[in-house]
């Protein structure tokens, strides 16, 4: 009944992962009312920063964002989060859900290698996701400085 | 919910009686009992667990506890926040879930539409009522249809330190008494941190007889990490009656019931009010029980919780804050004044077992001690599990609980947190409306209960007549 595994959603997902297409991030939320039935809401090209401005504060919604950093000055690795977003004044049945619905994003979502929790703006600091997905990376080639 | 082996795919199939039929969440507390039907926001019954007593009657909801003669204030729930008075406990929660709740009300056999025989007669008896054909095991279960829980599942709450033998009279109170067709016993803290949508959380409860702190890993409670205190908003209201009494001039607590008129007095002189004559003599459990009132409100308008800088009892603190505005707060019989210094001074003792009214009492047992505060509590809590799930329990605390509603508290909270564990991320999730941190744990049984694929792990009816009360040790983990 979630509506995670709509075409939309997977064809944004698609893109995403591409290496050809711009998009690199897409936000699914709720559909008005009522009911439970997630929609794709919105997708872009700016990245995290763009994301998080699109986050609204009284919902809850996942997102799914392509980041690029380089590991050391020669290579460029490409890596997945899953971003579950639990506004602050999101209603109290919505916010109880999100950890059983996350679950069922994941599931078409699938490829991801960190999954961030966030709750305000603030946790979605660029540099603090690639940090985290540095330590996801393994091999560090760059002798530890990160 | 990763403990029970769900095959995710599985659409639920079982639904009561052909319809949806609502569950009920029961979350028994100290002070208050809430029920309410599995799916809603909130708590629909939100009654005292004080309950009157005259002779053998007993009366229950807030309403009922007047001064009258011979009557006693009692609790079914003893100070550990578990049940202790059974008898007392069936009854007051018969009383608010079939009174008060009023769930609708089963249809007996002749009239619910599934007794028609195959040629679609009715049989009737010889009054030409329509009866209803012998069911199987008709003698025992004849009844059991009369009873207005017969439809309706049943989730609930209990501490993460009940006994086993506490939880198996649960069930047994359940199916006997009131044929529920499903029971779940869930525990405060893993409904708390599903209400705030975490999966794995640090609980921290401040209710009325204990505080406790639970860390809670993937749905399921670290049991050595469980830790409580009796420093809870009761404890509170013993330190502001300790402040009042040595307050000169001493301020007497005089409940509201006792005031027949008052006279406006300037603040800090003493009260001009008539006092009302009973007939009775009035028992001491009434009059504490109404104290307990004017001290609510009193935390509630005017207590707050020291943020910075530093703790309280930081030279310079205590005369800083006697320097600061203060609220101003009219008791019942008129006596007001201005407070200060003190408001802060009754909840330091949560952080600061030096702080708190006491302190310096000669008999050791009466001290707070260092692990009864609430820093001390979490420290003791993440003593006890594994270091590799500290950062992530950090930084998922969960407040909830009333008395987590006074000012400043998470701000402290912060504070305490940040020199206790200095350099790792701490994120304090205390959700700002105030029926959210009362209710954390109802609301998070509400959603359990209203769940899919929860209807699975019910124990049904036939399930605990089969196993006997036993089953409620292996399913309910």
């Amino acid at each position: 009944m979630s509506g995670a595994n709509s075409p939309e959603i997977l064809e944004a997902y698609e893109k995403i992962r591409s290496d050809k297409d711009e998009t690199n991030w897409l936000l699914v939320s709720y559909a008005p009312t009522p009911g439970n039935k997630l929609v794709l809401s919105a997708t872009g090209t700016g990245g995290i920063s763009e994301l998080a401005e699109q986050l609204d504060n009284t919902q809850v919604q996942y997102a799914y964002v392509r980041v690029e950093y380089a590991n050391d000055a020669e290579s460029k690795r490409i890596k997945f989060a899953f971003v579950v977003w639990i506004g602050e004044n999101a209603k109290v049945m919505r916010k109880a859900r999100a950890s059983l619905e996350a679950g069922e994003v994941k599931k078409v979502l699938s490829h991801y290698s960190i999954q961030v929790e966030a709750n305000d703006k603030g946790d979605l600091d660029e540099g603090e996701i690639v940090k985290r997905l540095r330590k996801a990376g393994g091999a560090d080639y760059n002798g530890g400085r990160g | 919910m990763s403990q029970q082996p769900l095959a995710s795919s599985v659409q639920p199939t079982d639904i009561y009686g052909g319809d949806e039929v609502a569950a009920i969440v029961l979350d028994p507390g100290y002070c208050h009992t809430r029920a309410g039907f599995a799916g809603e926001e909130m708590p629909k019954q939100v009654i005292p667990s004080f309950y009157g007593q005259i002779g053998e009657r007993e009366l229950f909801g807030d309403e009922y506890i007047n001064p009258r003669a011979n009557f006693e204030v009692k609790n079914y729930m003893n100070r550990d926040s578990v049940v202790e008075d059974w008898d007392a406990a069936a009854n007051l929660w018969e009383w608010m879930l079939v009174e008060r709740l009023q769930p609708p009300r089963p249809l007996p056999p002749s009239k619910n539409g599934l007794n028609i025989g195959d040629d679609g007669d009715v049989v009737m008896d010889e009054d030409g009522n329509p009866s209803a054909p012998p069911a199987e095991g008709a003698e025992e279960g004849a009844e059991e249809y009369e009873k207005p829980l017969y439809e309706n599942p049943l989730l609930m709450t209990e501490a993460p330190w009940n006994s086993a033998k506490a939880r198996e009279k649960a069930i047994e109170v359940v199916m006997e008494t009131w044929s529920c067709p499903a029971f779940w016993l869930s525990k405060t803290p893993v409904l708390s941190a599903f209400a705030a949508g975490k999966a794995t959380a640090l609980v921290l409860d401040v209710g009325g007889a204990n505080t406790s702190v639970t860390a809670i890993h993937d749905g399921m409670v670290l049991k050595r990490s469980v830790q409580r205190s009796h420093v809870g908003g009761l404890w509170l209201s013993g330190q502001i009656r300790t402040m009042l009494d040595g307050s000169e001039p001493k301020v007497d607590i005089v409940p509201t019931f006792m005031v027949e008129n008052k006279k406006p007095v300037e603040a800090g002189q003493p009260a001009e009010a008539r006092l009302r004559k009973f007939d009775f003599p009035i028992s001491n459990s009434f009059r504490a029980y109404e104290e307990e009132r004017v001290l609510t409100e009193f935390k509630e308008s005017v207590v707050e919780v020291w943020r910075s800088p530093g703790r309280l009892l930081t030279p310079g603190n205590e005369d800083y804050a006697r320097s600061q505005p203060g609220r101003v707060f009219e008791f019942p019989d008129g006596y007001n004044q201005m407070w200060r210094e003190q408001r802060y001074k009754v909840a330091e003792g949560m952080w600061d077992e030096n702080a708190a009214y006491g302190a310096n009492n000669a008999d050791e047992s009466s001290r707070l001690s260092k692990s009864q505060t609430i820093p001390g509590l979490i420290k003791a809590a993440l003593d006890g599990v594994d270091v590799d799930v500290r950062p992530n329990l950090l930084a998922n605390v969960v407040v909830t609980g009333s008395t987590s509603l006074l000012n400043g508290f998470n701000d402290r909270l912060n504070l305490e947190l940040g020199a206790l564990y200095p350099g790792m991320k701490i994120k304090i999730h205390a959700a700002g409306l105030t029926s959210e941190r009362r209710f954390g744990a109802w609301i998070g049984g509400s959603i359990l209960g209203s769940l899919g694929t929860f209807h699975q792990m019910w124990i049904s009816r036939t399930e605990y007549q089969e196993n006997g009360a036993g089953i409620v040790e292996k399913r309910c983990k």
